[in-house]
């Protein structure tokens, strides 16, 4: 084969299904990877034809003298070319040079770029990077960057300069010079004689091994396009080693949990960009289907939620370079959907994308049950028990969605039977019921935020209330009514109730000595579901508090028999608009909790 | 959604095995029809960024 050091085929049926069904192998991502090749290849050409097509000259020479070197190394070092063309830096900046000169970003994001020649010379730096690792000879002019050459995946010589500058390799070596200063480039990332050396700043990496089995993982800070993942975290020494000690526990967990997938992790993840906590306790992770083999974290609390995010962000990843080449989604479809774990309303390719990924942490889950004991088991179970429950229900959305395509419905159907699989493993009652409350605290949440429903059907039960009626009529099969992509509601029940189970050290001298806790919440976590439902009960007749209306729901949730009070369960946003309804109906004052209570009493037609 | 050998229809594996040289000779409208696979639809998710946010993680 030419072109590349990857022999492959294209994607066997077989392989496509083991992918939906969450095994993922060596193999396999070698198969994705080489298409990553493939795609990046595409997009650069592309690039270099649009350029000479709407751009001026002097970019149409850059772009030429970059492609013109990457060919070359290409031919006598197809491994070397193929890291780099791979490097999730390279498809991040390919794309998006590709969408700013075809009139696919808005004004904004166009604002935010460096100016078209900066941002197209870029090239040269991957080419440099290529031709500097192939030992080959080049010499290309090279855009600076943060008053330095960035060589992406190798590191940044500081040169304290702007502008452009020129980078070469001759017999002596590879040097890059700007104004009046040139300087050497060090061979090799690691070589110790220049590790710190003047201007050089080698990426910083973090590496583990667990019975014989290594990862190897450059952090990517100064990139431009990592900017895009969120707000950078400061990485110096400390964070460094920080980082090092709970990837080293991580990879510990991965390995024992799932060595076919953590060899398959070891060969996609050569990047993690760190980022900051968007607030205090909230970590946050992220991928992009453009930029291949990079992961975008917070550092997790511990080393069990680092193994599971890395779990969630590959499942992306693979599943990013499944889409590049098989048609996923039959049409573009606007509508907005419920993901059991996002507070926002997605559409349905966020459904799909976090529905494979919570099908890879499912399986870890379920994987981590048998190898933990005590506690480590008890919130085991708990995380398999939501994410089955929770994946397996996005699933269904999905297959229902009518938007997929063949493979992508076969894909949906695919992961629906394994989770259902998964399902029917036993968990206890104690588990069980806590994934049970966590899944109906942001189920009803973000019904209440998202979710308005049609004033005829509110009008029909405000008639069978002020009637007298002993149970509302039987609406629970009407239409979902409009979702919207609405402010969520706040999480901090939510959060407190994951605590419950994973700190319950934590959760309970938050409860106890915590002043700033809403005092409903605070009773509704202490189990008081009476003075619970009083407080929150006051708090809605004191003003408009959807809040409080999530927590008078759950308490009437926790309170309704298994099977029973569907109306309430899977619409409860008609108690709020019914609320609303019948105080401008009647000048009685209407309680909300009785009225929870009466839309939790099961229609008569369907006893 | 199959070919005939078994395979999954790809829409990157007229490609297959190009190199950078390879491709600067390809024909624009085949270049184009790979591209258009890839390139995002109007009302698409563009920046394909899946990220946590809001997430109840």
């Amino acid at each position: 084969m030419r072109g590349s050091s990857m022999a492959c085929s294209t994607l066997a049926r077989e392989d496509f299904l083991r992918l939906a069904g969450g095994e993922i192998t060596f193999g396999i991502v070698k198969n994705l990877r080489h298409y990553q090749l493939i795609k990046n290849e595409l997009l650069l050409e592309a690039l270099r034809r649009t350029v000479h097509a709407c751009a001026g000259q002097d970019e149409a020479a850059v772009i030429d003298a970059a492609t013109g070197t990457l060919g070359e190394v290409q031919a006598t070092h197809p491994s070397v070319a193929a890291k780099f063309m791979t490097l999730p830096q390279f498809g991040s900046w390919a794309a998006e040079c590709l969408f700013r000169l075809r009139g696919l970003l808005s004004a904004p994001q166009i604002d935010a770029l460096p100016p078209l020649s900066i941002h197209l010379g870029r090239a040269a730096t991957f080419a440099a990077a290529a031709a500097i690792e192939a030992g080959h000879p080049f010499d290309l002019t090279v855009p600076l960057h943060a008053g330095g050459f960035s060589l992406p995946g190798l590191g940044m010589m500081y040169l304290e300069a702007r502008g452009w500058g020129r980078c070469w390799r001759n017999g002596d070596g590879a040097l890059v010079a700007a104004g009046s200063r040139t300087a050497a480039v060090p061979a090799g990332r690691a070589d110790p004689a220049h590790e710190g050396g003047k201007g050089w700043v080698p990426v910083p990496r973090i590496t583990a091994q667990a019975h014989g089995l290594a990862i190897d993982v450059g952090i990517e800070i100064l990139d431009p396009v990592v900017q895009r993942f969120g707000s950078i975290s400061h990485f110096g020494q400390d964070e460094h080693g920080l980082w090092q000690e709970r990837l080293a526990e991580a990879w510990q967990i991965l390995v024992s949990n799932d060595r076919q997938a953590a060899e398959a992790i070891a060969s996609v993840l050569t990047t993690i960009v760190p980022l900051r906590e968007p607030r205090k306790g909230y970590p946050t992770s992220a991928t992009s289907g453009w930029a291949w083999g990079a992961a975008a974290l917070s550092l997790p609390p511990d080393p069990l939620s680092l193994a599971e995010t890395i779990v969630h962000e590959f499942h992306h990843l693979i599943l990013g370079a499944l889409d590049d080449i098989i048609a996923l989604m039959a049409k573009v479809d606007r509508r907005l959907y419920y993901a059991p774990w996002r507070d926002d309303a997605r559409p349905l390719p966020g459904l799909l994308q976090g529905c494979y990924a919570h099908l890879g942490v499912t399986g870890f889950w379920l994987r981590q049950r048998r190898l933990s004991s005590g506690r480590a088991r008890q919130r085991s179970d708990v995380e398999f028990a939501r994410r089955s429950q929770g994946a397996f229900e996005a699933a269904e959305t999905l297959a229902a969605s009518g938007a997929l395509s063949e493979a992508g419905q076969a894909f949906a159907a695919r992961m629906r039977d394994r989770l259902a699989e998964w399902r029917r493993e036993p968990v206890c009652d104690l588990a069980r019921l806590d994934a049970s409350e966590i899944a109906a605290e942001h189920r009803i949440r973000w019904r209440l935020a998202h979710v308005r429903p049609s004033p005829a059907i509110i009008d029909r039960l405000a008639r069978a209330r002020l009637g007298g009626s002993p149970t509302p009529p039987n609406v629970a099969r009407t239409p979902t009514a409009a979702v919207r992509p609405h402010c969520p509601l706040p999480s901090i029940r939510f959060r407190l109730l994951e605590l419950r189970y994973r700190d319950e050290a934590r959760f309970r001298r938050l409860i106890e000595a915590e002043t700033t806790l809403d005092e409903a919440d605070t009773a509704l976590l202490r189990g008081d579901d009476a003075a619970a439902e009083t407080l929150y009960r006051r708090r809605i007749e004191a003003r408009e508090d959807l809040d409080a209306w999530a927590g008078l729901i759950l308490v009437r949730h926790r309170n309704v028999s298994a099977g029973t009070g569907r109306l309430l369960r899977e619409r409860p946003e008609f108690a709020v608009a019914l609320y609303r309804r019948l105080n401008t109906l009647s000048d009685t004052a209407h309680d909300p909790a009785a009225l929870v209570a009466w839309l939790s009493e099961d229609p008569a037609s369907t006893r | 959604m199959t070919e005939s050998s078994g395979d999954l229809e790809n829409g990157l594996a007229v490609l297959t095995g190009m190199s950078l040289l390879d491709l600067a000779k390809v024909d624009d409208v085949v270049l184009e029809d790979a591209l258009d696979r890839l390139l995002p639809e109007p009302g698409e998710v563009g920046d394909r960024l899946w990220d946590k946010g809001g997430c109840a993680q």
